[in-house]
């Protein structure tokens, strides 16, 4: 098989990966927005399948390295593949992590302002994560700058969250459920940054240079 | 040309060269090549065959003189000084720009003699056996051979051969070392061995270095220039530098598709 090829191969494992991580971030959120346990219960469930994806990429990577040395634009593009992976495998360790406050929460009384801030950010996050992806796919710098500039969108939220705990007066399950959504948004805010990540990559695909946004 | 050289040692370049074109009669085998190769660095140069690579290092050190019909135009500076000015001696070039080919080719004689024939040439014969250990240790040979000096060079291995050249060139103490692929002929280990010793060398010396091997130039350089044959309108074809940068952006990103296409191995 040709470089050619087999770089081929690893940016569809990559993709796949891709659309596994979407797929369980869409139903993390929406399981912890109907605090749906029996969904969350899959989500958890499903991430063996993208740790597998991100092992292959990873094995595939290594013996990429190992036997064909590649160079300039397949280095670049091999590489950033390996890293947009890694960023993906922790955006499915996000959606687990929703899933099992799900399951924390889902019999908690929870201020209903704070839970609708949580959905927001959740699904900022999934629109980050697929624009992110696509600008990937299609070598759009432009899409991976102004998908990376959302992340300003899920800060801001995040501390908004944080501005409105303060207001909150309850009991002891309040208090549990409300400690639980405030690690839950940091999980997220952190979400927003493997987008922003792979949005790097992005541009560094296009531009050949690496460049935080 | 050594007075003048040495006032000019303070120069960041060690050539500097300057739209040169080496012919061969009325064929160019390389043309309008223009670069600036840095001191006590290692520059790789790098193309696919007949691009004009060996045919350029070898105008460094005035070893074209030697082929009938080879002419050299263009300006090719050495710490400041015109290579082809008529007042400069080739000999004495030569001794300041050493040179290690494809083949090691040592004389047919003893280990010693082999470094103490250019010391006895150039009228360096003080202190012999002091210069012959250091040239020895210098290329990494010594205590592989510091009890054989007596030894034929043709019954060292390939890899020992090639050290010795090393040592034979630095022996005379130049400022530069030109490599001709100097590993295409050794096995790995030896090849690893003279890699590791030109960045030791490089220290003392500036290495220019041609290479079929872009992964020993990727590996061993801080510069690299890629070089290609394009046609001409008489139908041969006529070396050109397409792309000089330092080698981890030639190697990541090389602003040429032609530079592109060579190191990834779909051309050429």
């Amino acid at each position: 098989m040709s470089l050619e090829h087999k770089i081929n191969n690893l940016e569809t494992d990559l993709h796949i990966m891709g659309t596994l991580v979407l797929e369980s971030l869409v139903s993390a959120v929406r399981a912890l927005e109907d605090k749906d346990i029996a969904k969350a219960s899959v989500v958890i469930d499903k991430d063996d399948e993208i740790d597998d994806a991100y092992m292959k990429i990873d094995q595939d990577w290594f013996e990429l390295m190992a036997t064909e040395q590649p160079v300039a634009s397949d280095l670049r593009l091999s590489t950033s593949i390996l890293q947009a992976s890694l960023h993906l495998e922790r955006l499915g360790d996000l959606s687990v992590y929703l899933g099992k406050t799900t399951h924390e929460i889902h019999d908690l009384p929870i201020p209903e302002s704070l839970h609708k801030i949580v959905i927001e950010m959740g699904d900022m996050v999934i629109d980050m994560a697929s624009s992110a992806l696509e600008s990937l796919k299609n070598r759009d710098a432009e899409l991976a700058l102004s998908t990376a500039r959302k992340d300003e969108l899920i800060n801001s939220l995040y501390n908004k969250m944080l501005n409105e705990v303060p207001n909150i007066s309850g009991n002891k399950d309040l208090y549990s459920g409300l400690f639980r959504l405030i690690t839950c948004v940091r999980t997220l805010e952190r979400g927003g940054d493997h987008a922003v990540d792979i949005c790097e990559l992005a541009s560094f695909l296009v531009t050949g240079e690496f460049k935080e946004f | 040309m050594e007075t003048k050289i040495t006032t000019k040692k303070e120069l960041d370049y060690v050539f500097t060269v300057r739209d040169v074109s080496v012919s061969y009669g009325d064929f160019t085998a390389v043309k309008n090549v223009s670069m600036d190769m840095f001191k006590n660095n290692i520059t790789a140069f790098i193309g696919p065959s007949g691009c004009g690579k060996s045919t350029l290092i070898r105008s460094f050190n005035r070893m074209n003189d030697l082929i009938p019909n080879a002419a050299v135009n263009g300006e090719i500076n050495y710490q400041g000084i015109n290579l082809y000015d008529k007042e400069v001696d080739p000999v004495q070039v030569r001794r300041r720009i050493g040179m290690v080919f494809q083949k090691p080719n040592p004389f047919p004689k003893s280990i010693r003699e082999n470094i103490t024939f250019g010391l006895k040439v150039n009228n360096m014969t003080d202190n012999l056996d002091d210069r012959v250990e250091k040239a020895l240790t210098q290329a990494a040979l010594w205590d592989e051979v510091k009890n054989d000096l007596d030894k034929n060079a043709l019954d060292l291995s390939g890899g020992q051969q090639q050290r010795l050249c090393i040592a034979r060139t630095i022996a005379v103490e130049p400022d530069t070392i030109l490599m001709d692929e100097p590993c295409s002929a050794l096995d790995p280990v030896a090849t690893k061995k003279i890699e590791d010793l030109m960045q030791i060398l490089v220290k003392d010396f500036s290495i220019l270095i041609v290479t079929h091997n872009m992964q020993q130039a990727s590996r061993v350089s801080n510069y690299c220039a890629f070089f290609t044959t394009k046609a001409t309108d008489d139908g041969r074809r006529t070396g050109e530098l397409v792309e000089y940068s330092d080698t981890k952006t030639m190697f990541t990103n090389p602003s040429e598709s032609l530079t592109e296409e060579y190191i990834s191995g779909r051309f050429g």
